[in-house]
């Protein structure tokens, strides 16, 4: 009994010292309740605070019998979104706020959430008083401890502003895309962020292959820090406006751009990043280039044509100088020689003089129509096999006396080993005679000239080397230009039009060749040479046949006046002045001649006199040189209609020596002719009878 | 029809084991796995007779609960000793408690274990009791146990009494009643109900840990104590006790009733104190006595109690377990199964009456 006793005792004692810690216990948990408690109301006055000034709308609806929904409470922002007050609405059944077809729509999705029992979210596009509003609504169904369904919490998030935002964020982004410029964006590291179309098709890399890679990939290594200077500009703020600069392609090659860098800022103005706008403006560039330099070809054709009329200008001056200067002569001793008696050598004299004008007339005319041919595209050659020693010699012969008489001493080099060239051998001379010429004209007096032939290579060079008075290293360039003359004033020292040179060079370059001049500098002297292709060389013999009657009449082998002994000649000129002289010359040779004066008294003569050859003229009035020979060649050969015959007209193109070919001439000479040209063409034709 | 009567009814938990799994007992440690076909096998028929009593809700009779409700959770723990307090029963013999000697403290077991095996073999809702925090107090030594202070013990004790609860819950128990005899003990003890009031805050505490839906499936048993067929506080008046029985915040309460001298008279004190959001299970059955009830008498026993408590708030159960101490042989598992039987039909009974009004 006394053991109960203890051990009641004992368990009372325990149990009340446990009663202490319980109470203790419960007092703390009694405050913390109390905190909690305190926390709670506080979190529950946020909460009101929260649901009365939240910007979403924010309602709580009672679950009914039949799927009906009643209005607990709306927020201040349902209010606001829907104008209607809070009396309007709570207590009401959503059927009676909520008009069709919305109020479908809701209870639809307000019966998901309860069946399903989960949230259920929709966008919603109502028409409020303030407008029309795009929202995100969510429902979320609340249960009792039970498991029944007693409420549903809504709200309404407006997403207007983002969806405007959002629509509009695409647009700008679909303008990026399509835009035809590179548009990038990047970190203030130069990290691209982003990559529109434009830059890929600009650059050449994907998106995929640059994004979160540095934009420096694309400057050239030769621009160095560029980049970390744009975004030392961009870190203060800086926009960097059409910075025309280089970039590279993935291919590696450059294109020029102008760059419009702007800062990006976040929300609080800190700069984050940067756009960059790059336009591709290597066409402009180039364009601009292309443009310049028409501009300047424009300015360098206009100041050339300036130039060529100023040239042209003072080349007719020239011209008429050089064409007065012998009229002038040839006038004053024809005057001299008719006002008076005279001596015979004055006469001799006198004539001397005439004749030599005459001959330089008659080369300037000679040279402007070479260069009219020039240009006109319709010089021709008469290529054959030619022997350039030959050719040389001849030319050098026609200027030794010239040379002679100015005290210069010719000196000729020919390399007997030079092989033959296929060409004009009359414009090969006129070749070599034109820089023999121009030596002698330069040449002062007591000088040298030396002629050089040597085979070199795979060709002939022919050089003419003089002690004259040299050529200005500046004009050297412009001496084959034609109307060129590195004396130009009217006070030159030395005539001539300025036209041989261009003429040389263009005969030697039909000819395959090719013609340079080279000169110390003034009174340094000259050298012209001219290269010719060598002639491939072929078995046989030449076919002489072939070769020009001026040919034959350059060649030093053929006598200055043949005789014509016994040859009868019919000569048809309507001008009495031409028929005399060619009656005199070939006359003086022994040649019988016929004089007429027009086609048909021609005509007449052949059938009388039945002439071994015919010379006519072919500018005549009424029948004139073709009409009439083509009347002669429809004669029979008993009649005479095989007569030889050569053109003898002023009509000195290649054409109208076509054409006198066509019309039934063997030969066509041009008009003014030499003595000794002509008896040889007759001498030639007589022998072909 | 039973599933659905108005008025619901519960056992309180524990049945006679078998007298094999008993001896057993006698004999080797309850921890032994060589029991455990024996266990399994006493579980399996203790549902199948439960559930053919027609229970609407069922426990596993606590057979594998050794040695006694008390102490399921913490026997064979470490850190205690055997020589705890003695609990004296009226019928003169005592129980006793471990003692703790060492914190910190831990459950060596909880009680969902047993759920887990019950609700394989369960065909109807299983409930599952628990010991109250303020019975396992008492394992504190007097003097305080050095570097493991009383209040550190409380503490403990909650967080291992809210595990055991949830762990319950969360399986799927029915119910979740927990066992809190001690009340009356705590007034027998101190008469000033200061203890009892202590012992309410310490269950309260736990049971605040809960939702209030939780604790609708939360009750609080409160007896004399039921051993060898008598009680350990059953000289202590229900009015000392269920005015404070009412303050712990649970949804339901099981009040041993049918062994009452006076039942009216704790009826009414009843009606004067329970809430409106609690319901009270009145016992209906008395496991101590060994008359085994007809369905007439329990009916009787419904009706007069419906006569004080709203029907909407009533229920009904058994004063006590049938057998909470292991080795309580006093009782045998036909008389048991025969008085929960009473107490299923004579509740039915009384509900038909009283749907039929």
């Amino acid at each position: 009994m006394e053991e109960v006793e203890s051990e009641e005792k004992l368990l009372r004692s325990v149990a009340l010292q446990n009663a202490e810690s319980i109470l203790v216990a419960r007092q703390r948990a009694e405050e913390q309740l109390s905190a909690a408690q305190e926390a709670l109301q506080a979190r529950e006055r946020e909460l009101s605070l929260i649901y009365s000034n939240v910007s979403d709308v924010i309602f709580y609806l009672a679950a009914e019998a039949g799927g009906r929904f009643r209005f607990v409470s709306v927020n201040q922002a349902f209010v606001a979104a829907t104008g209607l007050s809070e009396q309007q609405v709570v207590g009401k059944l959503v059927d009676e706020v909520i008009p069709e077809p919305s109020r479908s729509k809701v209870l639809e999705h307000y019966a998901a959430a309860a069946r399903e029992r989960r949230s259920v979210r929709w966008e919603e596009t109502t028409e409020y008083p303030s407008g029309t509003k795009v929202g995100e609504v969510s429902v979320t169904p609340i249960f009792d401890a039970g498991g029944a369904f007693t409420h549903l919490i809504g709200t309404v998030h407006d997403v207007t502003e983002r969806k405007r935002a959002e629509e509009m964020r695409i647009r700008l982004a679909a303008v990026v895309e399509s835009s035809d410029d590179a548009i990038l964006s990047k970190t203030l590291d130069g990290i691209i962020i982003t990559w529109n179309q434009g830059a890929a098709r600009i650059f050449g890399y994907t998106a995929d292959e640059v994004v979160g890679k540095s934009v420096t990939i694309l400057i050239p290594p030769e621009l160095g820090n560029e980049e970390q200077t744009i975004l030392d500009r961009l870190r203060k703020g800086e926009r960097i406006e059409h910075f025309e600069t280089v970039r590279m392609r993935k291919d590696g090659t450059r294109l020029n751009v102008s760059l419009t860098v702007s800062p990006i800022r976040d929300a609080s103005g800190v700069i984050t990043g940067a756009s960059k706008i790059a336009r591709d403006i290597t066409e402009l560039k180039r364009a601009a280039q292309e443009r310049e330099s028409l501009l300047e070809a424009e300015r360098a054709a206009r100041a050339e044509a300036e130039r060529a009329s100023l040239m042209k200008d003072e080349f007719l001056a020239t011209l008429s100088h050089e064409l007065r200067t012998p009229l002038n002569a040839i006038l004053g001793w024809a005057q001299i020689l008719r006002s008076r008696e005279h001596e015979d050598e004055e006469l001799a004299e006198g004539l001397s003089v005439i004749e030599r004008n005459t001959k330089v007339q008659t080369q300037l005319i000679e040279d402007l129509l070479d260069m009219s041919r020039i240009i006109s595209g319709k010089l021709r050659l008469d290529v054959q096999r030619v022997d350039v020693q030959d050719v040389v010699k001849a030319a050098v012969a026609s200027v030794r006396h010239s040379a002679d008489a100015k005290g210069i001493r010719l000196q000729v080099v020919l390399d007997p080993l030079a092989g033959p060239v296929r060409g004009d051998s009359n414009r090969l001379q006129q070749c070599f005679w034109n820089l023999l010429s121009n030596a002698i004209r330069f040449t002062p007096r007591g000088g040298t000239i030396q002629v050089g032939l040597e085979p070199v290579n795979s060709h002939i060079e022919v050089c003419v080397v003089d002690s004259g008075q040299g050529i200005k290293a500046e004009f050297l360039p412009y001496v084959f230009e034609r109307f060129r003359q590195a004396d130009g004033s009217t006070t030159r020292r030395h005539g001539g039009l300025g036209l041989g040179l261009s003429i040389v060079k263009h005969l030697v370059e039909l000819h395959g060749g090719a013609v340079r001049a080279m000169s110390d500098g003034e009174a340094k002297g000259a050298t012209f040479c001219i290269e010719l292709p060598v002639m491939v060389m072929h078995s046989g013999e030449p076919n002489m046949a072939r070769q020009h009657p001026r040919g034959i009449a350059a060649s030093s082998s053929v006598p200055d006046h043949p005789s014509l002994e016994g040859v009868k000649v019919l000569v048809v000129d309507d001008e009495p002045d031409a028929l005399n002289l060619l009656r005199r010359v070939l006359e003086e040779c022994g040649a019988q001649v016929f004089g007429a004066t027009s086609a048909r008294e021609g005509m007449s003569l052949l059938r009388r006199e039945r002439p071994d050859m015919i010379v006519s003229d072919i500018g005549m009035p009424g029948e004139d040189g073709y009409e009439f020979i083509r009347h002669v060649r429809a004669l029979s050969a008993e009649e005479g209609g095989r007569t030889p015959a050569a053109a003898l007209t002023a009509f000195a193109r290649a054409e109208d020596r076509t054409r006198a070919l066509r019309a039934g001439y063997q030969t066509h000479v041009a008009k003014p002719v030499e003595p000794t040209e002509l008896t040889a063409v007759v001498a030639s034709l007589a022998m072909k009878r | 029809m039973l599933a659905n009567m108005m008025i619901p009814t519960e056992p309180i938990g524990s049945i006679p084991r078998p007298i094999p799994l008993i001896q057993a007992l006698e004999k080797i440690d309850g921890t032994d796995p060589a029991l455990d076909e024996m266990y399994d096998e006493a579980i399996r028929d203790t549902i199948q007779r439960f559930e053919a009593t027609g229970s609407p809700v069922i426990t596993d009779g606590e057979q594998r609960k050794y040695h006694n409700f008390w102490t399921y959770c913490v026997h064979g723990l470490p850190n205690t000793a055997p020589d705890g307090f003695k609990i004296p029963f009226s019928a003169g013999h005592t129980r006793r408690m471990p003692r703790l000697t060492g914190g910190p403290f831990r459950y060596k077991r909880y009680a969902d274990a047993y759920l887990d095996v019950a609700l394989r073999y369960a065909k109807v809702p299983v409930k599952q009791a628990v010991i109250s925090p303020s019975a396992l107090s008492l394992m504190y030594p007097a003097d305080e146990i050095p570097g493991y202070p009383r209040d550190q013990f409380i503490g403990d004790l909650l967080a291992e009494h809210e595990k055991e609860i949830r762990s319950c819950l969360q399986k799927g128990a029915h119910k979740v009643q927990i066992d809190f005899t001690e009340g009356r003990l705590a007034v027998k003890i101190d008469p000033t109900g200061n203890l009892l009031h202590r012992f309410i805050d310490l269950n309260n505490m736990a049971l605040s840990r809960f939702s209030a839906e939780d604790r609708t499936r939360i009750g609080v048993h409160t007896c004399p104590g039921s051993d060898r067929d008598s009680t350990h506080s059953g000289d202590v008046d229900y009015a000392e006790l269920l005015p404070s029985l009412f303050e712990l915040k649970a949804g339901n309460f099981y009040v041993a009733l049918a062994g009452e001298k006076d039942r009216v008279r704790v009826l009414k004190i009843i009606r004067q104190h329970i809430k409106p959001d609690q319901r009270v299970f009145v016992g209906v059955v008395a496991p101590i006595d060994p008359h085994v009830d007809t369905a007439e008498e329990v009916r009787d026993r419904v009706l007069e109690a419906a006569e004080y408590v709203p029907v909407e708030q009533l229920g009904t159960c058994d004063d006590c377990g049938f057998s909470p101490f292991c080795d309580d042989t006093t009782t045998t598992r036909d008389t048991a199964f025969a008085k929960i039987r009473a107490r299923v039909m004579g509740t039915a009974l009384a509900a038909e009456m009283i749907g039929g009004r």
